[in-house]
Order: C-alpha cells, then sequence, then structure tokens
C-alpha cells in the first residue's frame, strides 16, 4: 500500500516536473524563447522506434518529432513553427535531455583515406551549437516575380511539411523498380520539396495558397510555373540549407589539416544514447 | 558430526555458518538434476537458512556477489577445495578450478565505487548490485527490467522509491513517467556496471586458458553453471554409497546424511580401503564423491546436458 501511494506521488511529480523543469529555446521565427517540457522517456522511446522506418524521407521521424514537439511546447502553437526553429528545438531537445555530446562513427573508407587512429570520434554538440546561434542566422521571407506572376517564398512550418511528407508518402510507391518509377518519384519529390518553401502563388489577380491544394493539382501548377521563378525557390531553399549547414554538419580538422566532414544524423540516431 | 561453527566474511558482514551436511547436499544435487532456476535457489536459501545466522530476509537480499562469496566459502570448507573439471571441445581439457582462487577474484571486484550515487536534477539516485533472484528474472526485452536492476532507490521531491520490491509492470509505467535525462543517465551507469562485469572470468587465474572462461556477470545461465560446478557430484552414487555404508559397515544413514560431505567422503574412501584390503571387490556403485570422477566433469549429470565451460557475456 505504502509502496503503492509512493509510486502514484511519483507520478504524479514526474508530472508535475515538466512545467518546472523547462528548456528554453530561442526560435527565430518569432524573435523570442519559447519553453519546451523535457523529452520523457516513453517519449524518447517513441523517436527510437521510428528508426525501423525505411522510407528514404524518414516521414515516420518527422511526424514523430514534430508531434512531440508539439506535446511538449509550452504556449505555443508549434504548427507555425519553421523548419529552421524545428532543428534549433530538435538540437536543444538532444543537448537537454540526452547528452550534450554526439558520437560520430567513422566508415572504412573514412578511416582509409584519412589514417584515422580511432572509428569513432564524440564531439561536443553543445559547443558547436552555440557557435552557430552566436552568428545570429535568420531568414527572411522573398518574393519573386516574372512576368505577371509572383510567389511569395517562406521557409516551411511544420504544419506544411507534417502536411505536404504525408500526402508525399502516399503518392510514392513504396519500391521502385523501374528506372521510369524511380525518375517519377525524383520528379515527385523535388516538386514537394520546392512546394514547401512556396506559400503562395499570384497571377494577374488570382492568389492560390498552395499549402492547401491537393497534392496532384500542386505538381501541375508547379510544372507549369515559369523556370525563371523555379529557379529562385531553388537558390531560397539552397541558401537556407547552405546556411544551416554550419549547425548540421561537423567539420573534423585532422593532423594533416585536411578537413572530414560529417553530417549530424537527421533521424532517430540523433537521439541515441 | 558436530557443532563447528564457519566465520564466513561476505562485504558487509561476518556470517556464522554451520557445516553443510550430507543432507542438505542431496538436497541441493536434487535441484541440480533440473533446470529450474527458482527451485534450485529456494531450496539453496532453505539450506542457508537452516546453517547459517542469516534471517530469510537478509538471505533474500544478499547481492549476487554476497550470495556467491557464502556458497563459495560452503564448498570450500565442507567438501573441498578444488573442482575437478573438463572442457567441453575437441580438445576435453582437464582443469582444475581452484576455489580459494576464485574466492580472491570475486572479493577483489571493488565494485563500491561503481554504486556511488548520483543525482540527475531533482533526482537522486542510489544504487545497488542485483540478488541471484532478481537476475533470474531479468527478461533481456524489457530494458526497464535491465537497467532497474541497479536501482535501489530514487529520491525526489521527499518521495522515496524503493526500486527492489517493485513489479515488472510498475517499473515499466515510473520509466515511462522518468525524464530521458534520467533514463539516460540510468542506462549509462547501468551499461559501465555490466561491461565491467563481463571482463570477469572467473578462470583467468589458470595461465593458458585464455580462451575458455567462466564468466561472473549478469547471466543467470552462466550463474547456474558455476552452481553446478560447486555441487557437481552424481546424486545416484551419492545413494548408492550410503547403502553400502550402511549395509556393509552398519553406519545408519541418519548418521551419515548428518556428516559433512567432506566427512561422508572419508567414509567412503575408508570403505573402499577396506574392501580392498579384504580382496573384495568393491561394490560397482561406490563412488567416493571427492576428487573422482564425478566430480572430472563439467556435468556431473548426463552425457547429454552438458554445460558449456565458456560462458557468455551480459547484453
Amino acid at each position: 500500500m505504502f509502496m503503492s501511494d509512493n509510486v502514484k506521488n511519483l507520478i504524479e511529480q514526474l508530472k508535475a516536473l515538466d512545467n518546472d523543469i523547462s528548456i528554453q529555446v530561442f526560435i527565430p521565427s518569432l524573435q523570442k524563447n519559447i519553453k519546451f517540457k523535457q523529452l520523457t522517456t516513453e517519449q524518447l522511446k517513441r523517436i527510437l522506434k521510428t528508426s525501423v522506418d525505411t522510407t528514404v524521407f524518414n516521414t515516420l521521424y518527422n511526424s514523430t518529432i514534430n508531434t512531440i514537439i508539439a506535446e511538449n511546447a509550452i504556449d505555443c502553437n508549434t504548427n507555425k513553427l519553421t523548419i529552421f526553429d524545428k532543428i534549433l528545438i530538435v538540437f536543444k531537445l538532444k543537448m537537454e535531455c540526452i547528452s550534450s555530446d554526439f558520437t560520430f562513427y567513422f566508415n572504412e573508407d573514412e578511416i582509409k583515406q584519412n589514417n584515422l587512429e580511432d572509428t569513432f570520434k564524440t564531439v561536443s554538440v553543445l559547443e558547436h551549437f552555440n557557435s552557430f546561434i552566436e552568428k545570429q542566422i535568420n531568414f527572411k521571407d522573398e518574393i519573386f516575380s516574372f512576368n505577371n506572376c509572383t510567389i511569395s517564398c517562406s521557409l516551411p512550418t511544420i504544419a506544411t511539411e507534417n502536411l505536404l511528407d504525408v500526402e508525399l508518402n502516399k503518392n510514392i510507391p513504396a519500391e521502385v523498380e523501374t528506372e521510369e518509377g524511380l525518375r517519377n518519384v525524383i520528379g515527385i519529390t523535388f516538386i514537394n520539396e520546392i512546394t514547401k518553401y512556396i506559400t503562395s502563388i499570384k497571377i494577374n489577380e488570382t492568389v492560390v495558397d498552395l499549402t492547401i491544394l491537393p497534392f496532384n493539382d500542386r505538381i501541375k501548377v508547379i510544372e507549369n510555373l515559369p523556370t525563371a521563378i523555379i529557379n529562385n525557390v531553388i537558390k531560397y531553399a539552397e541558401n537556407y540549407k547552405n546556411s544551416i549547414k554550419d549547425l548540421v554538419v561537423y567539420n573534423f580538422v585532422l593532423d594533416t589539416g585536411a578537413n572530414l566532414i560529417k553530417d549530424f544524423p537527421t533521424d532517430a540516431s540523433f537521439f541515441n544514447i | 558430526m558436530s557443532n563447528f561453527l564457519n566465520e564466513i566474511k561476505i562485504n558487509d558482514k561476518v556470517v556464522l555458518c554451520k557445516e553443510l551436511k550430507v543432507k542438505h547436499y542431496k538436497i541441493i544435487l536434487k535441484c541440480l538434476l533440473g533446470n529450474d532456476v527458482i527451485l534450485c535457489l529456494n531450496n539453496i536459501n532453505s539450506i542457508l537458512l537452516d546453517i547459517t545466522n542469516l534471517t530469510n530476509i537478509e538471505i533474500n537480499k544478499l547481492n549476487f556477489i554476497d550470495y556467491f562469496l557464502l556458497l563459495l566459502e560452503i564448498r570450500r570448507n565442507n567438501i573441498s577445495n578444488t573442482i575437478l573439471a573438463e572442457t567441453i571441445d575437441d580438445k576435453s581439457t582437464k582443469i582444475t578450478i581452484n576455489i580459494s582462487k576464485i574466492i580472491n577474484i570475486i572479493q577483489n571486484i571493488k565494485y563500491q565505487h561503481l554504486l556511488v550515487p548520483d543525482n540527475v536534477d531533482s533526482f537522486y539516485i542510489y544504487y545497488k548490485l542485483p540478488t541471484i533472484r532478481e537476475i533470474s528474472y531479468i527478461e533481456t526485452d524489457s530494458l526497464e527490467t535491465v537497467y532497474g536492476l541497479f536501482l535501489k532507490e530514487i529520491i525526489t521531491n521527499n518521495i522515496k522509491i524503493p526500486f527492489s520490491n517493485l513489479k515488472k509492470n510498475t517499473l515499466n509505467e515510473l520509466f515511462v513517467y522518468f525524464p530521458a535525462k534520467l533514463t539516460t543517465h540510468l542506462v549509462k551507469r547501468a551499461e559501465n556496471i555490466i561491461s565491467i562485469f563481463n571482463d570477469i572470468n572467473l578462470l583467468s587465474y589458470i595461465p593458458g586458458l585464455k580462451d575458455k572462461h567462466l564468466m561472473f556477470n549478469f547471466n543467470i545461465n552462466n550463474l547456474y553453471l558455476l552452481i553446478k560446478l560447486l555441487f557437481g557430484d552424481q546424486l545416484l552414487s551419492l545413494y548408492s554409497n550410503i547403502f553400502e555404508l550402511s549395509k556393509q559397515i552398519n553406519m545408519s544413514p541418519e548418521y551419515i546424511e548428518n556428516c559433512t560431505p567432506g566427512e561422508y567422503g572419508i567414509f567412503v574412501k575408508k570403505l573402499e580401503a577396506l574392501n580392498n584390503d579384504n580382496n573384495t571387490q568393491p561394490s560397482i556403485d561406490i563412488q567416493p564423491n571427492v576428487n573422482t570422477k564425478s566430480t572430472n566433469s563439467l556435468n556431473p549429470y548426463t552425457n547429454n546436458e552438458v554445460p558449456p565451460i565458456n560462458s557468455t557475456p551480459f547484453m
């Protein structure tokens, strides 16, 4: 009886801890700090379970992380947060709730080519993250026009990412066996990726919100956009990806002076214990 | 038959121990005939209750190191200091296991520093080594039961949660609510303890036996193998010898059963010598239980039931 009451009490206290022990993350899109509850073991398990996801796009991992961010945010509608905000939140959750270090493992080629003595190296994510934050990188929306067509670009929100990834997953076959099938999948994925960055398209006086269009309609619209406009969107997306490179990759400066660049994982393995 | 008392030093106390008797030994050999670990532990605990000054609660709380120190000392004091064993491989190497050396190895495990309490935020964590019964309950597919194994108690905000008696379901439920940071910390601490014990090979003192292992870790199969090695005689020989001692020199079975296995071995040898002097063939069943054929194998039971000498790491 005593034990049972104690366990119940502890569980109640653990629940209460959610608000007591929180993590502050600076959210660039809101230009303010937002509090997040700590990850629970159950949430960590959910994340780690997504490692069985074999889809190319890590859909299960993405949707799980997005759900957990929504569950843990205190006084914040996470649907409106951007994918840049999300990366910062994920890094913070990893550092505060799992470990401020990360261990990179080198494959045989990397070891051979660089004469490495160790098969792995542990780095401080905290230092890496802080040096990135000091740069105070932020992204602004942009508008591109070509003739009578104007498009608004912004970083995709978590809601957009959720919606489009789910649709993308529905619309591509689980297994691609032919070359033509592969080309088709790459095309669809490319269009989906571009679409994420386009908020709306204005042609003459007609404004279309791309994020709410059905998947196939969206593909048709994008396919018919002028190449000049598409190129601008691609550049916008590339610009974003280049800017966050300093965060999502780690540059090992070797004894020889050469660099060995490793990506931080964008799947459940980032949260490995 | 005497009321001699031994003092056995385990990690935090001295246990007074009466001699193990043949009747106890018979019980142990009976349980070791099968592979029911729990049945075996129940019976051994009942014998420990009978021959030591420990209470039932104290016996059940002994961590597995203390438990084995007790069994090893009882084996050494009442049967012999050596076990003749045979490796189960192509070469079938015969080895003599010295119990004193094994006791030294186990006594030299400085585990206290592995159990130093620490904290994660407001959670103050106290660690322990598991009991052998807890090890027997481990389900390796349930990480909570593995990592919970080393938790003595957690104190947070004046609430104390003792982990020793928590059921698996309760343990699982608690872990769900634990902050991931706490669980991550517990996993790391537990893995550290596990990795240190995975390096403990009780045969490491024997030169030239590098590829043979008798691991002293959290794998219940390895620990059960150790118990089988310690008490590895043939039950059938024991019965036969009691019968012959009663028949040929009128020793009462009650008297024999109240001797130590060591004393009993002396009587068997004496009878054997007597039979040889009288130029009489000894009964084919007479097999002294000490340092003879019956203890020459790692598996004293049947040829088909040979446990490997190479035991395995845990996890």
